[in-house]
């Protein structure tokens, strides 16, 4: 039986290293409550498990404890869902991005330091080339604060595919904001026409970031995605899903599994029937595409697992940045020559094109 | 409450740095998820009690009917 103590401990989290500020910390905490969750899920999966194969449980017991575990697995993909909602680019937060740093200054001192920040925006800027934009910190605010009054975070900018303002309301609301901000009309109709799609446009404050030309890259990526031809689309895509849904191997599928049934088979070392958990082999592996895991097991940066759990479209985009296992690439290459061939001309295209900016 | 607006974000690619601020809302999931499981591990923990109780009564009762056999 749990105890309240055991839930006031629990309420505290995981065992966690500190109030670490680096975005790298950040990130191994996120993880490690990740791992946590993961744990107790198991649990619950494993007790819930034991009372159904009980030969003494009876008819409604076994009910019970099957509704609960699959309350419990929900819950799971619930926190999974919503953690990869507000941490689904936090693979961004890579050791290279973060505030500019004191001791990069040549003198000390906090005049010094915004000078670092201010070339590395300087620097930064010469890297955007047509169709991209920056936008001040307060038009993003207001751009989340039209299209989604409930947010709590402020917009880092990226690819707009499409015009999110897409409500008269939005519109009137978009301008009346802007307007007691104190841009005038035109200014106002400026950052309209470049969310209303097919343009990167970043908040300002991503420039000062040391790393930015890997956020560059990402949203890049997905710009040129959106405008290949039909065809091409077509092929990256068919590797892809591949990928997602119906690549495995098994050793991996078994270290990663939650459904009482696989649990079984793997505690007790045995091969699993396959004609037992068909569909349910399916779904297990839609939500844990084993081969995107690091060779450790673990999510590496977590977040560029999550996100792409969540939306297959950031496939492509953390694959090129190097956020996924080495095996990905490799496996694309031998199993969809067509596809890498596809990929790999838009990963080099794109960081040729930003190294060439930093040379001009 | 679901952040629609990154929701929405997400889907285009657009992006978001993590923070501490992050953190800080994914510890709040955390601990709303651990209340949750909390009360369904509860649940399944008293089930199981049951169970072990009856299977208890049941091995009671077999003694009991093999002393009355003797």
């Amino acid at each position: 039986m749990i105890n309240n103590e055991e839930l006031q401990s629990n309420e505290s989290g995981p065992s966690l290293e500190g109030e670490g500020s680096s975005p790298e910390q950040l990130d191994k905490e996120a993880s490690a409550l990740n791992r946590s969750a993961e744990r107790e899920t198991r649990e619950i999966m494993n007790l819930a498990s034991e009372i159904q194969h009980d030969p003494i449980s009876n008819y409604e017991e076994k009910q019970e404890a099957k509704l609960l575990s699959q309350k419990a697995g929900i819950t799971r993909r619930d926190f999974i869902k919503k953690a990869a909602l507000i941490t689904g680019a936090a693979m961004l937060a890579t050791p290279n991005i973060g505030r500019a740093k004191k001791n990069d200054a040549k003198g000390e001192g906090e005049g010094q330091t915004e000078n670092v920040e201010l070339s590395l925006v300087e620097q930064n800027r010469k890297l955007l080339i047509e169709g991209e934009h920056e936008a001040p910190r307060e038009v993003f605010r207001c751009l989340a604060e039209v299209i989604s009054p409930d947010n709590i975070l402020e917009p880092s900018g990226g690819y707009f595919n499409r015009d999110y303002i897409d409500t008269k309301d939005e519109e009137k609301e978009f301008k009346k904001r802007m307007k007691k901000l104190g841009y005038n009309d035109v200014e106002t109709q400026r950052y309209r026409e470049l969310f209303s799609g097919g343009s990167i446009v970043f908040n300002e404050k991503i420039l000062g970031e040391d790393g930015f030309e890997n956020v560059l890259a990402h949203e890049r990526m997905h710009k040129e995605l959106d405008n290949l031809p039909e065809d091409k689309k077509r092929v990256l895509n068919e590797a892809r899903d591949f990928i997602l849904n119906d690549y495995r191997t098994r050793e991996t599928e078994l270290n990663n599994i939650t459904d009482p049934y696989l649990m079984e088979v793997r505690d007790k070392g045995e091969e699993p029937d396959y004609r037992v958990f068909g569909k349910m082999k399916d779904e297990f592996l839609k939500k844990n595409s084993p081969i995107l895991l690091n060779e450790d097991g673990d999510m590496g940066s977590g977040a560029a697992l999550m996100a792409i759990t969540r939306n297959p479209r950031e496939f492509y985009t953390y694959l090129m940045m190097g956020e996924l296992s080495p095996r990905v690439e490799e496996f694309l290459k031998s199993d969809f020559p067509d596809a890498y061939e596809i990929y790999i001309g838009l990963k080099n295209g794109i960081y040729q094109q930003i190294e060439n900016s930093k040379k001009e | 409450m679901e952040n629609v607006l990154m929701s929405i974000l997400r889907a285009s690619g657009i992006i978001n740095i993590m923070n501490q601020e992050v953190l800080e809302n994914i510890k709040q999931l955390y601990n709303n998820f651990i209340k949750k499981t909390y009360l369904i591990k509860d649940r399944l923990l008293k089930i199981k009690k049951d169970i072990i109780k009856r299977k208890e009564e049941m091995q009671i009762n077999e003694i009991k009917d093999k002393i009355d056999q003797l």
